[in-house]
């Protein structure tokens, strides 16, 4: 075989040498990386595995806080009535002891990473950017964000 | 060097993706959804925002709050599209030069540097899930965008941090999804409904091209329409029955618009949606409930003008290519509301084909993305292109029975190994037949080779241990090695590439495995319970062997009965009987075991256990390698 051809072989395979030792670093990087998500992963599916569950039983508990609120005045004292709120409460406290907690809203500042504005206020006795009501509470599940809390945010012009 | 990612920037929404081995992944933000809002803002503070964060605050601060900048990028400040945004934005819009300037907080941006806002938060949340820089970008954009608008777009990465390796189209993307490859002569429409807009694309595939004959669309038509339409319904509804505008109530309005996204989603799967917003709002008279049943066909009749509003365009788009209905070849749906049956049934009766569906198509276009970038990666390459073995390889073990090592669709390269044992005292050899199917039993499945491994040192069944090993390389060629653990003595057999299986006869033999399931599971069970009576037999006889005088003599009897009645049991057909007769001998020998010793679980050896935990090192009773070569 001529001399010429034998280095042009040689730089071929070097060159695929090369390309193939690249693939081979690149995939185990990609694996290793891989492992570690996966890792990730399964410890946030742990800790979250609730937020499904839990975030469709919140407008649950909004209603029964509605409810609550809109019991006519004649019947509050009603046990019944008694009875339902304390239904509510347990609701609630299932919740809280699986980790769920209510973010601080009226009277604290105006946060977009935890609050959604629905609307805006104009009252003078406030700062700008103080929330002035809740439409919907907000919630935390083990520090994080599964609902934002719905506000109105007082505006000064 | 990082990955390239794959981003889709949208009007109203961006995804991205990347591709992880050989598969494309849609990365989540930081958020942990897999879609970001393409909005950015300032906040009072000065604090610069993106993505949901950014459309919390919107309400409040409307004027510093930029959505849909891509409506603006490239373009010049007298294009109509431009004039129709300054009138309906609630930012402010000026001239910048012969362009476009948006003024968010006290300074002006072009809408270039507002994309790139966006591009750098899905960069940095990508790089959080990677856990590495990233440099590099696919980023894909509308098929009618001009040169500026392409030239704009890959500035805003610049910005952004990131080197644009290509801006390819949405609908190339799209096809790239689908793995449609540009080899074969094809047409394929791509049908994109998204959040703001509607486009429509004609594709033709071939000469190793992705050509663009023609698109056309409505700028504003979206998935936001339909809500609107849904909520303007349900208020009117609740102010026919009620006497109460929903609209003027600001809560309300809000439950309202969650309930009419829920309830166009569940409709998609379901027939009948209830709408159900208790306490939604009150007066003098007390609260007052929102419930309104809705059903499929009235979803439908409320949007029905809208879905019929994308057809035109369709028409429009086929005759600017001028192409035949009937020369389509495939059609793709892009944007969540296109997973509307409705919106489905429109474009299916419109082109007469029914569309691809499978891939999630919020995230096509991404993906297709994260495809274009590895191919410029160059991890898309066909060395890399790994199989996967059509169907399972294992070995017969004791009854007949097909044990898999290997279960089908396992990515190769591979290797899988698992200990086995002798079925009989003494055995000196074993024969390891090697197979490849999906049915239960090692006579239903194709043979690919048999071998013997001998010298195995004399013992009492169960005791040996024959490590099997199985290894199929990248072609596809399987190296099954037994060993005897003891001794290091080992045999092995080389079967070449699957044996010349035709792709029908591996479709074949996947059919029969279906069809025969359930009859093979029934006959399994029947087996599996024979080989355990078997072992338990033969577990009693040696127990009372080795008890001696140390159990009570009625107890001796009564496990001595059992063994004879499971003797005569265990090679019939009578499941119920065998197994009663098993249940019984396993209690009558566990007296027996508690009388021999005072730890209770060395009683009765592994006469209980079951076949099936291959897993461990220890040699499985009743999964034994064969039982013939003993007799």
């Amino acid at each position: 075989m001529p001399k010429k051809d034998k280095n042009a072989q040689g730089d071929k395979l070097q060159t695929e040498y090369a390309e193939l030792r690249d693939l081979l670093q690149r995939t185990q990087a990609d694996f290793v990386n891989y492992r570690r998500r996966n890792e990730e992963d399964r410890s946030n599916f742990v800790k979250y595995a609730t937020s499904d569950i839990v975030e469709q039983v919140l407008p649950v508990m909004d209603n029964f806080a509605l409810a609550a609120k809109h019991v006519p005045a004649e019947i509050e004292s009603n046990s019944w009535v008694i009875g339902v709120k304390a239904i509510e409460k347990q609701l609630e406290q299932v919740l809280l002891a699986n980790g769920l907690s209510r973010i601080e809203t009226v009277g604290s500042q105006f946060d977009p990473n935890q609050h959604e504005a629905l609307g805006e206020a104009a009252d003078k006795t406030l700062s700008d950017g103080t929330i002035t009501s809740e439409e919907a509470p907000g919630y935390l599940l083990n520090g994080k964000l599964i609902r934002p809390a719905k506000v109105i945010v007082n505006k000064l012009k | 060097m990082g990955k390239i990612i794959g981003i889709d920037l949208g009007t109203t929404n961006s995804a991205m993706a990347v591709m992880e081995g050989a598969e494309p992944k849609v990365i989540a933000n930081a958020e942990g959804n897999r879609t970001t809002p393409s909005i950015v803002a300032e906040s009072k503070a000065g604090e610069r925002l993106a993505g949901q964060v950014a459309k919390r605050q919107a309400v409040i601060n409307y004027e510093n709050t930029i959505f849909s900048a891509k409506r603006l990028i490239g373009r010049a400040f007298d294009d109509a599209e431009v004039k129709k945004d300054i009138e309906l934005m609630p930012f402010k819009i000026v001239k910048s030069g012969a362009g476009v300037k948006i003024k968010m907080g006290e300074k002006e941006y072009s809408p270039a540097e507002i994309s790139a806002m966006v591009l750098g938060k899905l960069k940095a949340d990508a790089e959080a899930y990677l856990g590495e820089p990233v440099t590099e970008a696919v980023i894909t954009v509308p098929a009618y965008f001009n040169d500026a608008q392409r030239q704009a777009t890959k500035d805003a990465g610049k910005i952004a941090g990131l080197d644009v390796k290509r801006i390819i189209n949405e609908p190339t993307a799209a096809a790239l999804a689908y793995g449609l490859d540009k080899k074969k002569e094809e047409k394929v429409v791509v049908y994109d409904l998204g959040g703001g807009t509607f486009d429509v694309s004609i594709l033709e595939l071939g000469d190793g091209v992705f050509e663009v004959k023609s698109t056309n669309g409505d700028t504003h038509l979206g998935g936001d329409d339909f809500d609107q339409k849904i909520i303007d319904y349900l208020a009117d509804e609740f102010k026919k029955e009620q006497g109460i505008d929903l609209k003027a109530d600001t809560a309300a309005l809000q439950r309202l618009k969650e309930a009419a996204e829920n309830a166009k989603i569940e409709l998609s799967s379901k027939s009948e949606s209830e709408i159900n917003i208790p306490f939604i709002t009150a007066d003098a008279s007390g609260p007052k409930h929102l419930n309104i049943k809705m059903n499929r066909a009235k979803l439908e009749d409320i949007v029905g003008e809208l879905i019929k509003k994308t057809l035109k365009p369709c028409e429009a788009a086929l005759k600017d290519a001028g192409v035949k209905k009937t020369d389509i070849n495939e059609v793709i749906l892009v944007g969540g509301m296109t997973r509307m049956p409705a919106v489905q049934a429109a474009v299916k009766e419109f082109f007469g084909k029914e569309p691809l569906k499978g891939v999630n198509p919020d995230e096509v276009v991404a993906i297709g993305a994260a495809i274009q970038g590895g191919v410029l990666g160059g991890e898309v390459k066909d060395v890399l292109l790994l199989d996967v073995t059509p169907l399972s390889l294992g070995i017969e073990t004791l009854g007949g029975v097909f044990t898999k090592l290997i279960e089908k669709n396992t990515t190769i390269p591979t290797n899988a190994s698992q200990v086995f044992s002798t079925a009989a005292d003494n055995q000196t050899s074993v024969e390891i037949s090697v197979l490849q199917g999906e049915r239960e039993f090692a006579a239903d499945n194709k043979s690919l080779g048999r071998f013997i491994l001998d010298g195995i040192p004399p013992a009492p069944r169960g005791i040996p241990q024959v490590e099997v090993k199985f290894d199929i390389d990248a072609n596809g060629i399987v190296h099954v090695t037994a060993t005897d653990k003891a001794t290091g003595k080992e045999q092995k057999i080389t079967i070449t590439a699957s044996s010349g299986l035709t792709d029908e006869e591996i479709e074949k033999m996947q059919k029969d495995a279906e069809a025969h399931a359930e009859e093979d599971k029934k006959r399994k069970e029947l087996v599996d319970l024979k080989n355990m009576s078997d072992a338990l037999v033969y577990t009693a006889e040696k127990t009372l062997k080795d008890a001696g005088d140390k159990a009570n003599t009625d107890d001796k009897k009564a496990v001595e009965d059992k063994v004879e009645e499971l003797k005569k049991l265990k090679d019939g057909e009578d499941k119920e009987a065998m197994q009663k007769a098993y249940d019984e001998l396993s209690e009558a020998i566990q007296k027996v075991g508690a009388a021999m010793y005072s730890q209770p679980e060395g009683e009765a050896a592994a006469g209980d256990e079951k076949a099936e935990d291959a897993k461990s090192d220890e040699p499985v009773e009743g999964e034994v390698v064969d039982e013939e070569e003993t007799k």
